[in-house]
C-alpha cells in the first residue's frame, strides 16, 4: 500500500473525533430522555393503574348493582306477592289467576311461578312454557329452595339454562307468611336472568373490558354474550386471580386490580365486585392493552423522542465536532505537509483567538525554526561537500604532482614539469619555482609557468633571501605565507608580468630539515587559498621538495659515481701503460698452423680501431683477397690493443652477427687480461707486503736504534735488491 | 464503503419487493369458482309431523330452486343454494343434534324449524356455533327474548297471534253483528298453547273482555277432547279461542259438533290451517276461523301458489310461505354480504330491510328485523273455511269474504 500524506491524513470514521463528539451527544441524549422518559412512564404507570383500577371498580360496582337490583326487584315482587294476605286463603284456582296474572305481568322476569304448601307439595304451578295439568304437580319438598323457604329465607339459587326455554334462570324461593307470621307455604319461581345481561352489556368497561359472572363455587355464570355464556356455562373460573380470589374471600374480601390473561386470551387487569343479596360476583376485566394504552403510547413516544432525540443531537454533534474539529484537521493537514518536507505549507487558523488558534501560532513558528534549520544546514552541507570535493581534488592534484615528482629524477626536467602540472591541477593562473643559490643569498626563479614565466626566467628573476618578498620572507621562515588579496600584502612584490594575479601564497619547499627553496602560486581570483587550499599546497609542496632533493641526491651520487669509475678506469689504464712499457709490443698471431709472434704486424686498419675504440673493417688488397675486421679490446673503456681476424678472400663478408660475436669474444678477452694483469698486480703487491712484514719484522727485531738501522740497510739491500742503501738521521737544529 | 452499503439497501430491498410480489398478486390472481352456499334445513320430516314438515320443506325448496334457476347468488359469482336437510322427528333433542350436525358439515345458516320446541334448542345450538338460524316457523316467545344474535324469525311470535285473535274478536260486532264478551281458552298444554294463551290473556285483559274458561290439554296422542270441550261450553262463551296442533284441532271440531255448539271458534293457525283439517272434517270444518300467515288469495298470492301447486300438487300454506319468505330473506343478506362468512352473513341479516315485492311476498308491508332477531312487521289475518277454502276475511285489506257466522 503507498502511505501517501493523504492516506495518513485520512482518519478513518470511527476514529475520527466528529464520530466520537457526535456518538457522545447523541449517548448523553439518549441517556438524558431515557432517564426522564423512564420516570416519566413509571409515574403515569402508576396513575394509570390507579386510575384504571377505579375505573374498573366502578365498572364492576355497576353491573353489580345492576345485578343486585335486578335480583332484588324479582325478590321484591315475590316478596309483594307472597305478602298478600290472603294468598294463602285463597282456592287454588284464584292462586293460579293471581300467579298467572304475575307471570303476564313479569313476563320477561319469570318464566316459572309456583306456590307449595308448607309441606313441599305444589298447589299451583304456570309456566310460560308450558300449562300444568292437575297431574303434573307434585312434591319438592327435598329441594333446597323449599327447605330454605320454608324456614323462613329467601332462597336465591345458582344460575342454571332453563330446559324450557334456554334462558339463563335462577331460583328464587320465599315464605308465605300467614296472618300470624307463621310460614304457610312457599312461593318459588324461575327468574329469567338473560335479559340482565343485555343491560349488563350496556356497561363499557372501557373499549374493550367485560364482565362476567361467577358464583361462589367458581363456576362461570354468564357473561353479555349468549354465545359465550353457552360455551362456558358452568366452567370453573378458578384460574382467574379475581375468581380465586373471591372464593377465598368471599363477599367481604378485599378488591384488587391483578394481571393475568383473561377470559379472552388477552392480558387483562381484573377484580372482582361481589354481588349484594347474591353468592355471586361480578368479574371486570380490562385488557391491559387498552388500560395502559396511555402508557403505551407514551412509550412509543419515548421511544420515537428518543430515535428523534439520537438523530438530532448525532446530527448537531457532528455538526458541532466537525466545526471544531475541521480547524484541527486543517492544521493536522499543515503539520503532516510539513511533515512530508513541504516547509513553506501554509499554516491555517493563526489568527483565530482559542487555543486551536494558539497551537496554530505555535506551529507556525516552529515551522519558521525548522524552516531556517533547514536551509542552514542545506547550506552547510554543500559547503562541506563542496570543501570535501575540493579537498579531495587538491589530494588528487598533489597526488598526481607528487607522483610526477617523484618519477622524475632530472633536476631541470623535473622542475619544469612540476610547475606546469601544479598549475594545471590546481588551476592557478601561475606557478614559479625558486631555489636557493649556493651562496645562500639569493632565491633564484628555476621555473616559471607560461610566457610570464620564460620571461622572467629569461631576464634571471631572483629574489633576495630576507628581503621584503613573499618568497624571501617564506624560505627565511621556512613558512607558508599567503595574501590572499594580492595589493594588500606588503611583502608581496608585484611583478610586471603577471597582471592578473588577485592571490598569491608563496610555500616553502623543505626537506630534511632544510629549505630548498620556495613555490609562488598565484590565482586570478580573489581570496582563492583558503586553509584547505594551503594545506593541499604544502603537502604538495613537501613532495617537491622531498623529490627536488632526491633529484639532489641522486645527481651527486651520480656524480660521485662517474668520478668513481672514472678514477679506476684511469688507474687500470695506467697499469696498462706500465705493463706495455715493459712488454712494448705484446703480438700474437694465429693461422691454420701455429701461434707465433706477430710484433711486426700493424696495419692502418688497426690503428685506426685503436684510435676510434670502434670495429674497423678492412678491404685493403696487400693482404691478398682477405677481408680483415680490426675489433679493439677494451678494459674498463680504455682501448689497450686491437683484436685483427680476417676470412679467406673468397669468404662472404663479416655478418653482423660474426662482428658481434667477435666484438663479445674480444670483449671477453678485455675482461680476461683485466683479470690476468689484476692477478699479477696482485701478486706483485704480495709479494711486496711480505717483503714489507719481514723487512719491518727484521727491522723491530732490535730496540737498539743503531742496530734497527744497521738492519734496515741490510734488509733494504737484500730485500729489495738495490745496490746502495743508505739511512741517516738528523735532527732541525742543522 | 459507504456507496457500497447503500447499493446493498437498495438490492436487498428490491430483492424483498420482488420476492414478496408474485406472493402479494397469487392471492388476488384468479377469482374463486362459486362456490355453493350450504343451508341446512331442519324440519319434522318423520314421524307425526312429517307432512307438515314436507309442507315446510317444500317452501323451502322452491324459492331455492327458483334463485338457482335465475342465476343463484350474483354477489357471490352466481353461488347456487345447496340444501341439506335435517330430520328432527319432531324432538328437541334430536332437533339440537341434528342442527349440530349441519353446522358442522358446513351449512353456513340454518332454516327451520317449524316446532317451537325444537326450535328453542337448535337456535341454541346455532347461537353456540355463531351460526346465523332463520326461522320460517315456530312462534314461542321466548325464541327471540333470550338476548340471542344469530336468531332471525320472519313469522310472527306467539303474542301476535294471541293479540291478533283477540283483535278479531273485538272487531267481530262490527263485522259480523256479533259482540263477544265472554271468551273461552281451549289450548295445547306445549309452549305454543301455552305462550299462545298467555298473550291471548294479556290481550284479553287489555280489552276488557272476560276469560270464563281455561281449558288445557295433552295434544300429544289426544283421542278424545270432548271433555275438554264440555269444561268450555259449560262456561258458556261468546267465543272460543283455541290453539292446537291437527289431531287436536279435529277431536275439538268434532267434540263442539257433538256437542251442537255453534259459537264462533277462532284457532291460531294451528292444526285447522291444514289441509287435512278439511279432508278430514269435510262440512265439519266449515266456518272454522283461523289466524293465517298467508293466504292464496292474498296480493300476489296466486302465482306463487300456482308455481307451488305445480311443483308440488298442493296449495302453498302460511307454513311453506314463510319457509320461502325465508330462503328470499337469506338471498338478499347473502347478495348484500358477498359473503358466505357467517359473521357477516348474520350482520347482513340484521339489517334486511325488504317491502313487500317479489323478494317480500308476506301479507305485510315491510319484512324487518327487530334487535332481538323478530320480524317486528309480521302480521297475521283471519280467514275462514267456506265451502274448503281458507278465505281471507280480516283484515278488511286482505279480506275476500265476509264472516260467517253459524246461526
Amino acid at each position: 500500500m503507498n502511505e501517501g500524506p493523504s492516506s495518513q491524513a485520512h482518519v478513518p470514521w470511527r476514529q475520527s473525533l466528529a464520530t466520537r463528539l457526535g456518538l457522545t451527544s447523541v449517548l448523553i441524549v439518549v441517556a438524558a430522555l431515557v432517564a426522564v422518559g423512564v420516570g416519566l412512564i413509571w409515574i403515569a404507570l402508576q396513575a394509570q393503574q390507579e386510575s384504571a383500577f377505579q375505573s374498573q371498580k366502578k365498572s364492576g360496582d355497576k353491573v353489580a348493582l345492576l345485578i343486585s337490583n335486578y335480583v332484588q326487584g324479582a325478590v321484591g315482587d315475590l316478596q309483594l306477592f307472597g305478602s298478600i294476605e290472603s294468598l294463602a286463603t285463597m282456592p287454588p284456582a284464584e292462586k293460579k289467576a293471581a300467579l298467572e296474572n304475575l307471570l303476564i305481568q313479569r313476563q320477561s322476569l319469570f318464566s316459572q311461578l309456583a306456590v307449595l304448601d308448607k309441606n313441599g307439595v305444589e298447589e299451583v304451578k304456570v309456566s310460560q312454557f308450558h300449562t300444568f295439568l292437575p297431574g303434573d304437580l307434585g312434591s319438592r319438598a327435598n329441594e333446597d329452595a323449599f327447605v330454605k323457604a320454608v324456614s323462613g329465607q329467601t332462597y336465591i339459587g345458582t344460575v342454571y339454562v332453563s330446559r324450557d326455554s334456554g334462558l339463563l334462570s335462577i331460583q328464587v324461593a320465599l315464605p308465605i307468611n300467614a296472618r300470624g307470621g307463621q310460614v304457610v307455604g312457599v312461593l318459588t319461581s324461575e327468574v329469567n336472568v338473560s335479559r340482565l345481561w343485555q343491560e349488563v352489556s350496556q356497561i363499557q368497561v372501557g373499549q374493550t373490558g367485560y364482565a362476567y359472572l361467577v358464583d361462589v363455587n367458581g363456576r362461570f355464570v354468564a357473561y353479555h354474550e349468549p354465545t359465550e355464556v353457552l360455551q362456558r356455562y358452568g366452567e370453573d373460573m378458578r384460574r382467574m386471580p379475581p375468581v380465586a380470589e373471591f372464593m377465598a374471600n368471599g363477599p367481604e374480601g378485599m378488591q384488587q386490580g391483578r394481571e393475568y390473561v383473561g377470559l379472552t386470551g388477552e392480558r387483562v387487569i381484573g377484580l372482582y365486585v361481589p354481588i349484594q343479596g347474591t353468592d355471586w360476583a361480578v368479574v371486570v376485566e380490562w385488557p391491559v392493552r387498552e388500560a395502559y394504552a396511555s402508557v403505551t403510547r407514551m412509550q412509543w413516544y419515548l421511544v420515537g423522542l428518543t430515535l428523534l432525540g439520537m438523530v438530532v443531537a448525532g446530527g448537531l454533534g457532528y455538526l458541532m465536532s466537525r466545526h471544531l474539529s475541521r480547524p484541527v484537521r486543517a492544521l493536522t493537514m499543515s503539520a503532516q505537509r510539513i511533515g512530508a518536507g513541504d516547509l513553506d505549507a501554509e499554516v491555517v487558523e493563526v489568527r483565530r483567538q482559542d487555543e486551536i488558534g494558539v497551537l496554530a501560532r505555535a506551529f507556525r513558528q516552529m515551522q519558521g525554526e525548522l524552516k531556517v534549520l533547514y536551509s542552514s544546514l542545506e547550506q552547510q552541507v554543500s559547503e562541506r561537500t563542496a570543501d570535501l570535493q575540493r579537498r579531495s581534488s587538491y589530494l588528487l592534484a598533489s597526488a598526481e604532482v607528487g607522483r610526477a615528482a617523484t618519477s622524475i629524477l632530472e633536476m631541470d626536467r623535473l622542475i619544469g614539469q612540476v610547475v606546469e602540472l601544479i598549475r594545471e591541477r590546481f588551476k592557478l593562473y601561475y606557478v614559479g619555482l625558486f631555489l636557493v643559490d649556493e651562496s645562500g643569498q639569493w632565491a633564484m626563479l628555476r621555473a616559471g609557468t607560461g610566457e610570464a614565466g620564460r620571461a622572467m626566467l629569461a631576464r634571471g628573476h631572483r629574489l633576495g633571501i630576507g628581503s621584503g618578498s613573499m618568497i624571501g620572507w617564506c624560505i627565511t621562515h621556512a613558512e607558508a605565507r599567503v595574501a590572499l588579496e594580492a595589493g594588500k600584502d606588503a611583502v608581496r612584490l608585484a611583478t610586471a608580468e603577471l597582471p592578473d594575479t588577485r592571490s598569491e601564497a608563496a610555500l616553502p619547499l623543505r626537506s630534511r630539515g632544510r629549505v630548498l627553496g620556495a613555490l609562488t602560486v598565484q590565482s586570478d581570483r580573489p581570496a582563492a587559498f583558503d586553509e584547505i587550499a594551503m594545506a593541499a599546497l604544502q603537502t604538495m609542496a613537501d613532495q617537491v621538495a622531498v623529490a627536488l632533493d632526491n633529484a639532489h641526491l641522486f645527481a651527486e651520487s651520480q656524480a660521485a659515481l662517474e668520478a668513481a669509475r672514472r678514477a679506476y678506469g684511469e688507474l687500470s689504464r695506467e697499469a696498462w701503460g706500465e705493463l706495455l712499457r715493459v712488454w712494448p709490443d705484446l703480438a700474437y698471431r694465429s693461422d691454420e698452423h701455429s701461434v707465433s709472434d706477430a710484433r711486426d704486424i700493424w696495419r692502418p686498419e688497426m690503428e685506426e680501431a685503436l684510435q676510434t675504440g670502434k670495429t674497423v673493417h678492412g678491404n685493403d688488397e696487400h693482404a691478398g683477397a682477405k677481408l680483415s675486421l680490426a675489433v679493439p679490446v677494451r678494459v674498463r673503456g680504455n682501448v689497450i690493443g686491437v683484436l685483427e681476424t680476417y676470412k679467406p678472400g673468397e669468404a662472404d663478408d663479416w655478418t653482423p652477427e660474426e662482428v658481434a660475436l667477435m666484438e663479445t669474444l674480444t670483449e671477453q678477452l678485455g675482461m680476461a687480461l683485466e683479470s690476468a694483469r689484476l692477478y699479477q698486480d696482485t701478486q706483485r703487491r704480495a709479494m711486496q707486503e711480505r717483503l714489507i712484514g719481514e723487512v719491518t719484522s727484521r727491522m723491530r727485531e732490535s730496540l737498539d736504534v743503531d742496530r734497527v738501522l744497521q738492519t734496515a740497510v741490510r734488509e733494504f739491500g737484500e730485500k729489495l735488491g738495490v745496490a746502495e742503501v743508505k739511512i741517516r738521521l738528523t735532527s732541525d737544529d742543522h | 464503503m459507504q456507496m457500497s452499503n447503500k447499493f446493498y439497501h437498495v438490492a436487498a430491498l428490491i430483492i424483498v419487493v420482488v420476492l414478496l410480489f408474485p406472493a402479494g398478486c397469487t392471492g388476488n390472481t384468479k377469482p374463486k369458482p362459486a362456490e355453493n352456499v350450504k343451508v341446512g334445513v331442519l324440519f319434522p320430516l318423520s314421524g307425526d309431523l312429517a307432512s307438515t314438515g314436507a309442507d315446510n320443506k317444500n317452501g323451502v325448496v322452491l324459492a331455492a330452486d327458483e334463485i338457482n334457476a335465475a342465476g343463484g347468488i350474483k354477489a357471490l359469482g352466481g353461488a347456487k343454494l345447496e340444501l341439506t336437510f335435517g330430520d328432527t322427528q319432531g324432538n328437541p333433542d334430536v332437533g339440537a343434534q341434528e342442527a349440530e350436525r349441519l353446522i358442522k358439515e358446513g351449512s353456513v345458516v340454518l332454516i327451520g324449524a317449524y316446532q317451537s320446541s325444537v326450535t328453542k334448542p337448535a337456535t341454541q345450538v346455532a347461537e353456540q356455533f355463531k351460526t346465523p338460524f332463520i326461522v320460517n316457523m315456530g312462534i314461542a316467545d321466548v325464541i327471540t327474548e333470550r338476548g340471542f344474535q344469530y336468531t332471525f324469525r320472519v313469522c310472527p311470535k306467539a303474542q301476535f297471534y294471541g293479540r291478533d285473535q283477540v283483535h278479531f274478536l273485538t272487531k267481530l260486532a262490527d263485522l259480523a253483528g256479533y259482540p263477544v264478551k265472554r271468551v273461552a281458552l281451549l289450548h295445547e298444554n306445549t309452549d305454543f298453547g301455552t305462550s299462545t294463551a298467555l298473550a291471548q290473556k294479556k290481550a284479553l285483559q287489555e280489552s276488557g273482555l272476560e276469560i270464563v274458561a281455561e281449558v288445557s290439554y295433552v295434544a300429544e296422542g289426544a283421542t278424545d277432547l270432548s271433555s275438554e270441550v264440555n269444561q268450555v261450553l259449560a262456561a258458556k262463551p261468546d267465543a272460543i279461542l283455541e290453539v292446537t296442533y291437527l289431531n287436536d284441532s279435529i277431536l275439538i271440531a268434532q267434540s263442539l259438533a257433538k256437542a251442537g255448539a255453534n259459537l264462533p271458534l277462532v284457532d291460531a293457525a294451528g292444526g285447522t290451517v291444514a289441509p287435512e283439517y278439511v279432508e278430514k272434517l269435510g262440512a265439519l270444518a266449515e266456518d272454522t276461523l283461523t289466524l293465517s300467515e298467508y293466504s292464496k288469495y292474498a296480493a300476489g298470492g296466486k302465482e306463487l301458489n300456482d308455481r307451488f301447486k305445480a311443483r308440488f300438487g298442493a296449495d302453498i300454506t302460511g307454513n311453506s310461505a314463510y319457509a320461502y319468505q325465508a330462503v328470499l330473506v337469506l338471498k338478499d343478506a347473502l347478495e348484500r354480504a358477498g359473503s358466505v362468512d357467517k359473521e357477516k352473513l348474520r350482520k347482513a341479516l340484521a339489517t334486511t330491510d325488504l317491502s313487500r315485492g317479489s323478494q317480500m311476498i308476506l301479507p305485510s308491508e315491510r319484512l324487518h328485523f327487530d334487535a332481538q332477531g323478530q320480524n317486528e312487521y309480521a302480521s297475521l289475518f283471519v280467514v275462514q273455511i267456506q265451502d274448503k277454502e281458507q278465505v281471507p276475511v280480516w283484515p278488511a285489506e286482505f279480506a275476500s269474504a265476509k264472516v260467517r257466522l253459524k246461526k
